[in-house]
Order: structure tokens, then sequence, then C-alpha cells
């Protein structure tokens, strides 16, 4: 197995080393594990963010395979365990904490831990409404960048990301929906996570403005 | 006020009475005014000011 110095000399020579170690301190949570943060978590993990809090009490069901970061061979395993896993074989030296468990209005400030951004990437509207409204009253400083619209098959232009407050962003079309009767197809969820990917990265880096 | 970039010209005795008039269903929501997300437990006594400045970010399924 590769050594940490050379995963992260590796990482600096791509990033430069400035930057780099901004990126391995930070402390990011991602809420869910579906078709957007599974994607999110591996875009993190490839940047060398130093600690992520993986957050779902799901486990891999065939159909999550055809939109999500999961293989065949995950069915079954609990989100949580097969993102650790997969983590692992980009960077073993990232410090994953996996929590399984279900997000609730109760919960949520004690599952986000000491994470400075957290990624919302839950699938039901009112627990995206929850987690945000929640971290926003009873913490001072977390960013939320948050997922919000990315179902059917209109166009990747209009997935944007938007900065409502400067801790809390919004990346989507802020429309398309599953009660719209639109479905979730492979990229179209990707690309909404790679916006919010980008820009947690942004913010590490400290480009704010959006 | 303006809320999601249209003015209001109106008094409101609460962001509550605003918000649900306005159709907004308050379990999808998160509204900002003036740069903060107003927290749920202050919809019913925030008074929403002429010179307030509102987005409410309505959330949709899937992710």
């Amino acid at each position: 197995m590769l050594e940490a110095a050379e995963i992260y000399e590796a990482l600096c020579q791509r990033h430069t080393k400035e930057k780099q170690d901004k990126l391995k301190n930070a402390r990011v949570a991602v809420a869910g594990l579906g078709g957007l943060g599974s994607h999110v978590s591996i875009a993190l993990a490839r940047l060398g963010i130093g600690s992520l809090r993986l957050i779902d009490y799901d486990v891999v069901d065939i159909t999550n395979i055809f939109r999500q970061s999961y293989y065949l061979q995950h069915i079954g395993q609990y989100k949580t365990d097969s993102m650790k896993a997969q983590i692992a074989e980009i960077n073993p030296y990232i410090k994953v904490e996996s929590i399984t468990e279900k997000i609730t209005q109760e919960n949520v400030m004690e599952l986000m831990g000491e994470a400075d951004i957290i990624c919302e990437a839950l699938d039901r509207k009112e627990s995206k409404a929850m987690l945000i409204n929640e971290i926003m009253e009873h913490s001072r400083n977390k960013i939320i960048v948050s997922g919000n619209g990315m179902a059917g098959m209109d166009s990747g232009n209009r997935i944007l990301t938007r900065k409502v407050t400067d801790r809390f962003y919004v990346c989507g079309d802020g429309v398309s929906s599953l009660e719209d009767g639109l479905q979730l197809m492979a990229p179209r969820v990707a690309l909404c996570a790679m916006h919010e990917a980008n820009m947690v990265m942004r913010i590490l880096l400290g480009e704010t403005e959006e | 006020m303006r809320l999601n970039g249209v003015e209001i010209n109106r008094d409101y005795e609460n962001l509550e009475r605003l918000l649900l008039e306005q159709r907004f269903d308050l379990k999808y929501i998160a509204v900002e005014c003036n740069g903060r997300i107003i927290p749920k437990s202050e919809y019913s006594n925030y008074i929403p000011q002429p010179e307030d400045e509102m987005e409410v970010v309505s959330f949709v399924g899937g992710g």
C-alpha cells in the first residue's frame, strides 16, 4: 500500500501544497449517500479532504446501481459501509466516520458533529427543509451546500449553484421534482452532485461568491 | 418588501401569514431575509418590514 506521504505528495503535485493543506484540514459531512451524496463523497475523497463524515441509514438495492456510486457487489450492504470501502480504494488516509442512522430533527445537530461544511444530499423535500432550518438555527458557523431540483430530462445547463446566504448555497434547477412524476437519471443527478462538491471545494479554498 | 424578486406593498401581522397567503407549504421551505435564514420558530412573531428583501427557497424531492 502507498504511504500517506506518497499520496499527499501526489495531491500537492496536482493541487499545490497551499491548496492541498486547506483541503486536508477540512471537515465535511455528507447527509445522505444516494444519487447526490455518493458522488459527492467520491469527489471529496479524490480532492483529499482530510475528514469526511458520511450519514445514511439505507442499504444498497439494485435500482441504486444505475444512478449512485455503487456496484452490483454492494447490493445489500449499508451505503455507509460501501462508501467507506470505496473511499479507502481512493485514499486510505482520509479519516472517514460513517454513521448508519436516519437523520431526524432530534439528532441532526449531533450527527453533523464537528463538520464545518455539510452537503445536504437527502431525497425527501421535508427532510431537506428540516436539515437546513435546524442547522441554520442551531449552529453559528456551519455552512450548508444543498441539492434542489435535478430530476427529469431538462438541460444540464439549468443546473446552477446559487448563494442564498454566506452559510447556505443551493445547487440544482430548483424545480424538477419527483413529485411531478419525473425520474431521477444518472447524468443529471451526478451533474448536481458535482455542483455541490465543487462549491464545497470553492468554499474551502476561499472562493465564496457564486 | 420584496419576496423572490416581487414587490409586495402590504402589511402582514407576521411572517407566517405572509407565507401562507403566498401559498407556501411551511414544511418544505427555508426563508432568507436580509442575508440570514429565519428560524421556523420566528415565523409567527417576525413582522415583515417594508425594507425587507426576502427569498423563499422551496425544496423539491430527489437526491
